[in-house]
């Protein structure tokens, strides 16, 4: 039980630790460096209403820089809960 | 089914650039940001499916008749594109020939870096170069060496190629103009170095100059906005034809070699070189056309066509959407000769050629213009398994004046192909989408 306490809490961190850098990342990210990499994952027949969940989650925060901080805040939130949950486990 | 009223359709037509200018002018500077990175890579597409096309066409010949073929092939098509440009030089505009120059790497999707001016020369760093150096650093010579080939000092192709250019304008010209070495400590970077000669000794470029020299238009909007300028509709404004020159330019290029190898090789050789070079690199769109629903690849098409050069307006039928192309922007516009600069590149003159022969790969026409021939294969692609993602009626264009017609079917839409379009390619019935597509 120890050990599984342990793999799973080590888990917990390294996924909160990814999270904290994504939310940090998007909340620091231009609205014009968005436009870059909705054109990028769009490319090759792509567009706004397409079934890719990363073109999706761009679509909804494009051009709308508040709602991209609030999602950014949210997903550095989670990080940070996940890695303080983690560390309790272990 | 409709999938759209005519004023939804009249809006999702438009450019960009003309959405930018709105939102602009509604105060929205969020979206207008956002839109701004959307166009700075509006092209990507197109760019780098022309460079991969060019070095693909380029490997072929190198691998089926060797270096010394290749060499002359694309020495001659340098020659050709670049006596415009060594037009000024001779006459002394050696401004105006750096400035040429160096608008075509600007839209390259590479960094570039001013290294000065002296007495002597103007250079720059392309750190890394969008072109060549992009290919290197995607190991394409390595991961791919029978559709890469180095040359056998192990040369990258398309660097020779762009070697071929500079030495066409210094030849044209009469003197060591300009020049273009990788940088041996990075790998991609390559200095570029314009040697004066009429204008030694005289500043040719002040810094207010230079910037927009190496900036595309986008990043000089994103840069006054920064500093809370708002004035950035002459940045916006039709900013899909501000990388014209450098999308002409690979155009020809092409069309140069098609005309080459058709005189050279026949009509045989022609197919199998655009089936084998072209035609396979469509995969990749049946690909996404699998995967995304009609309305994302009708705006995605809608963008295309704005950064390809084309003017044109958009019907909607039951099955289909039809673009008609008044002129379409690389063959259509090559077509009426007003290509790179207007009225210098025609068919019939220089090396550009129309093909005599009707076959499966002119539409069944004669003469037909020899750039268009990759149309016709990727008509008959399609026709024979592959998703109708982009179908041209090979017989709209009779004639210069005349629009080209191409069509997006819809996805949910029933696959029945028109006949006529069917005979063009020499078909009598379209084949079943293959299975590996439908998803």
């Amino acid at each position: 039980m120890n050990l599984l306490g342990e793999l799973i809490g080590t888990f917990l961190m390294f996924v909160g630790f990814i999270g904290v850098l994504a939310g940090s990342l998007l909340y620091r990210m231009k609205q014009e460096d968005l436009g870059k990499m909705y054109t990028s994952a769009t490319m090759m027949g792509g567009g706004e209403l397409s079934d890719a969940p990363m073109v999706r989650f761009l679509t909804r925060i494009r051009g709308n820089d508040s709602l991209k901080k609030k999602w950014a805040i949210r997903i550095l939130l989670g990080g940070l809960a996940m890695a303080v949950i983690g560390a309790w486990i272990t | 089914m409709m999938l759209y009223t005519a004023e939804e359709l009249a809006s999702e037509t438009r450019s960009l650039s003309e959405t930018a200018l709105d939102e602009l002018d509604r105060g929205n500077m969020d979206q207008v940001r956002f839109l701004l990175g959307r166009m700075s890579v509006g092209h990507i597409e197109l760019y780098f499916g022309y460079l991969d096309w060019v070095t693909r066409l380029a490997g072929k010949i190198l691998r089926d008749f060797g270096e010394a073929y290749f060499e002359n092939a694309s020495g001659k098509i340098a020659r050709f594109l670049m006596a415009p440009y060594a037009e000024g030089l001779k006459q002394g505009d050696e401004k105006g020939a750096v400035a040429g120059i160096m608008s075509l790497w600007s839209h390259q999707l590479g960094k570039i870096d001013p290294l000065g001016e002296t007495d002597n020369e103007v250079a720059f760093s392309l750190a890394p170069c969008g072109s060549g150096g992009r290919l290197v650093l995607g190991s394409v010579y390595e991961i791919s060496p029978d559709k890469y080939p180095r040359l056998r000092d192990g040369k990258p192709l398309f660097c020779r190629i762009c070697q071929h250019l500079q030495g066409a304008v210094n030849e044209a010209s009469g003197k060591t103009f300009w020049s273009a070495v990788p940088d041996p400590e990075r790998t991609g970077f390559c200095r570029v170095r314009f040697t004066k000669h009429t204008s030694r000794g005289k500043q040719l470029f002040h810094a207010e100059e230079m910037y927009p020299l190496v900036t595309p238009r986008c990043h000089q909007a994103l840069k006054r906005l920064q500093s809370s300028r708002m004035d950035i509709q002459d940045l916006l404004r039709d900013q899909h034809t501000e990388w014209r020159s450098l999308h002409d330019l690979l155009n020809l290029w092409v069309t140069a070699l098609f005309s080459t190898i058709y005189e050279e090789k026949g009509m045989p050789y022609l197919s199998e070189l655009v089936w084998e070079t072209y035609v396979t690199m469509f995969e990749s769109t049946y690909r996404m056309y699998s995967m995304m629903e009609t309305r994302s690849l009708f705006r995605n098409l809608v963008r295309m066509w704005y950064y390809h050069q084309a003017t044109f307006r958009v019907s909607e039928e039951e099955d289909r959407f039809v673009f008609h192309l008044d002129p379409c922007g690389s063959g259509g516009r090559l077509y009426r000769g007003e290509v790179l600069m207007p009225g210098v590149f025609r068919y019939g003159t220089g090396m550009l050629r129309e093909s005599l022969e009707a076959d499966d790969i002119t539409f069944g026409r004669a003469p037909f213009p020899i750039y268009c021939i990759h149309c016709a294969a990727t008509n008959r692609d399609q026709f024979e398994g592959k998703p109708w993602s982009f179908i041209i009626d090979g017989e709209a264009m009779s004639e210069p004046a005349a629009p080209c017609i191409q069509y997006l079917y819809k996805k949910e839409a029933p696959r029945v192909a028109p006949p006529k379009l069917l005979k063009q390619v020499g078909l009598r019935e379209a084949k079943p989408l293959e299975e590996e597509y439908i998803l």
